[in-house]
């Protein structure tokens, strides 16, 4: 009797053990992280790495120097913007100025303070034009990633740091933009997470970068500023620098529509920040 | 006791470090430093001004204030206000002395203080009148401060009430650039003597770090732009996004310094409102001619 009893009692003990050790390790930043300088709330370290721009010159194949910099693990969320918004009413959905975003702003919220049920406080704020996106940014003394940040951060499997989405998992990220928006959008803490620790950035929603209007085509002469808006078609248009990463195209075809004003359903944005070099 | 007992007592304990540190709090970091640095102040000015509005709850005010010699002309224009509980029992027409802090490009007020009626009574401001809040539409609202082919530091609101033909270029783009200046020109081609006299033309550099004031300068030369009709500008980078991403361009730093960007060429009303914006080089201007005239019908 004795016996049963302390075994009893060793089991249950380990069970808890093991259970809370999990539950450590999941809450523990990623082995990584513990390496990095640490980083503001809400946000993890990506490290410095090169980045090749999409469209180029041809002659032009020089890399860029990403330094490193800190990224907020998920997407802004409705709740987040909504304080936002509070502490700042010019950008109240009825006070905005139209030069700032488009009717669309904010229009899924039910009032100029109230994004709708709780449920929906987790989920990524979309409909925000860049220039609210930045103003969020700034108001937290933060900034928007650039479109190298972004990649460089995108390029990041769950495993590796970059360089290493193999074909399998590019299949997998085309398959998600290829399908049509969910019409709500899933809580941003249910999304995947990358080497980084950074969540959703494939598979959730189209995100603001500081400059989204640098994605334009470039002519053939290095001086030609006349702006080329020739659709591109992926892979065989000159001068893009890398052929397999079709999601990046999609995503530079994407940014490359857009206007500063611009509200889209499926458009949300994160922070960044500069990071101490190691 | 029974060593079972002592056994299990002892993981138990064994595992309290595991228990605790997995309940522990991450503790929590520093949020990054505001963008207001004050160890980066390289300026104070001691400055007299009267108040015209108070907006976004203190954060920013909107004054009309005396020369600031050697750094601005006496204009109107809005300040960052570094605490905005010093605007506390201020309203709009009282005179005030503040301490403007430059930093690099960015600028704040602190110390304000209302003026004694006897100062009050000294000042020396641009009187506008009452309605002269720039509209939503405006691009005068925007509070950041450019530095002219002069060296001199300009509010774009300092362009109010006259039309304006604006471009973003950079001086050592040598194809599309001279073209878009020559484009400008040509608005103005028509236009009698006296009409021509009240355009304002605008360059403002996509390439800050190398159009310095001399650079602009010797590009104003090299492109006889008369100086008083011609303002070239140039600002930090982030100012220079926002006033692109306004004006609808859009641009790219390449590798070999040289800058893909879109032609255009907007004009806006006495109001700082665009009016037209013009696109591509040697495009038909038959359009933004007809603009310009129609606004300079409309100036006082």
């Amino acid at each position: 009797m004795k016996k049963i009893t302390h075994i009893g009692m060793l089991g249950w003990s380990l069970a808890v053990c093991a259970a809370v050790t999990v539950a450590a390790m999941v809450q523990a930043p990623s082995p990584h992280q513990q390496a990095y300088p640490e980083a503001p709330e809400g946000m993890v370290y990506v490290a410095g790495r090169q980045y090749q721009p999409l469209y180029t010159d041809p002659s032009d194949t020089t890399a860029q120097d990403v330094a490193p910099f800190f990224l907020d693990r998920y997407p802004v969320t409705n709740a987040a913007f909504l304080a936002f918004v509070q502490e700042n009413p010019a950008w109240q959905r009825s006070q905005v100025k139209p030069i700032f975003a488009d009717e669309g702003y904010l229009k899924h919220w039910r009032g100029d303070f109230d994004f709708g049920p709780d449920s929906l406080a987790d989920r990524p704020v979309v409909n925000v034009s860049w220039f609210a996106a930045r103003a969020y940014a700034q108001w937290k003394g933060r900034r928007l990633p650039t479109t190298a940040e972004w990649e460089v951060a995108a390029a990041a499997s769950q495993t590796q740091p970059g360089d290493a989405n193999d074909a399998e998992d590019r299949q997998r990220l085309l398959a998600w933009y290829s399908r049509p928006a969910a019409k709500t959008l899933p809580p941003v803490g249910s999304t995947t997470c990358n080497y980084w620790g950074v969540c959703g950035l494939h598979g959730l929603v189209w995100e603001w970068v500081e400059d989204f209007n640098a994605a334009l085509v470039t002519g053939e002469s290095r001086n030609n500023g006349d702006l080329d808006l020739a659709l591109f078609c992926g892979s065989s248009v000159v001068g893009a620098s890398d052929f397999e990463d079709y999601t990046a195209f999609l995503r530079f075809g994407f940014r490359s529509g857009l206007e500063a004003r611009y509200t889209v359903r499926t458009l949300g944005f994160r922070s960044a920040a500069d990071a101490p070099r190691l | 006791m029974n060593t079972f007992s002592l056994f299990s007592r002892l993981l138990l304990l064994a595992l309290l470090p595991v228990f605790l540190t997995a309940c522990q709090q991450v503790p929590p970091s520093e949020d990054i430093a505001s963008a207001r640095d004050v160890s980066a102040v390289d300026k104070v000015y001691e400055v007299r001004g009267r108040l015209v509005e108070i907006r976004q709850e203190g954060q920013s005010a909107r004054i009309a204030h005396e020369a600031i010699p050697g750094y601005m002309a006496a204009m109107t224009m809005p300040f960052a206000v570094q605490q905005p509980s010093e605007l506390e029992g201020l309203t709009s027409g009282d005179a005030i002395a503040f301490r403007l802090e430059v930093a690099g490009t960015s600028s704040w007020i602190t110390g304000v203080t209302r003026l004694s009626e006897a100062e009050a009574a000294r000042l020396v401001v641009n009187d506008e009148p009452s309605h002269s809040e720039p509209s939503d539409a405006s691009l005068y609202g925007l509070e950041a401060t450019w530095t002219n082919q002069k060296d001199q530091v300009i509010h774009l609101g300092s362009l109010r009430g006259r039309p304006v033909v604006l471009s973003m270029v950079f001086t050592h783009c040598s194809y599309a650039c001279p073209l878009i200046v020559r484009d400008m020109k040509r608005l103005g081609a028509h236009l009698s003597a006296s009409q021509q006299d009240q355009i304002q033309y605008v360059l403002i550099s996509l390439d800050p770090e190398r159009d310095t004031p001399e650079v602009l300068q010797r590009f104003a030369k090299g492109h006889a732009l008369d100086e008083q009709q011609w303002t070239l500008l140039r600002g930090d980078a982030e100012q220079v996004r926002l006033l692109a991403a306004l004006l609808g361009i859009r641009y790219r730093e390449q590798a070999d310094g040289q800058f893909a960007h879109t032609s255009l060429i907007t004009l806006l009303n006495t109001e700082g409102e665009i009016a037209y914006q013009q696109k591509g080089l040697g495009s038909d201007n038959a359009t933004a001619t007809q603009t310009l005239e129609d606004m300079l019908a409309l100036a006082p």
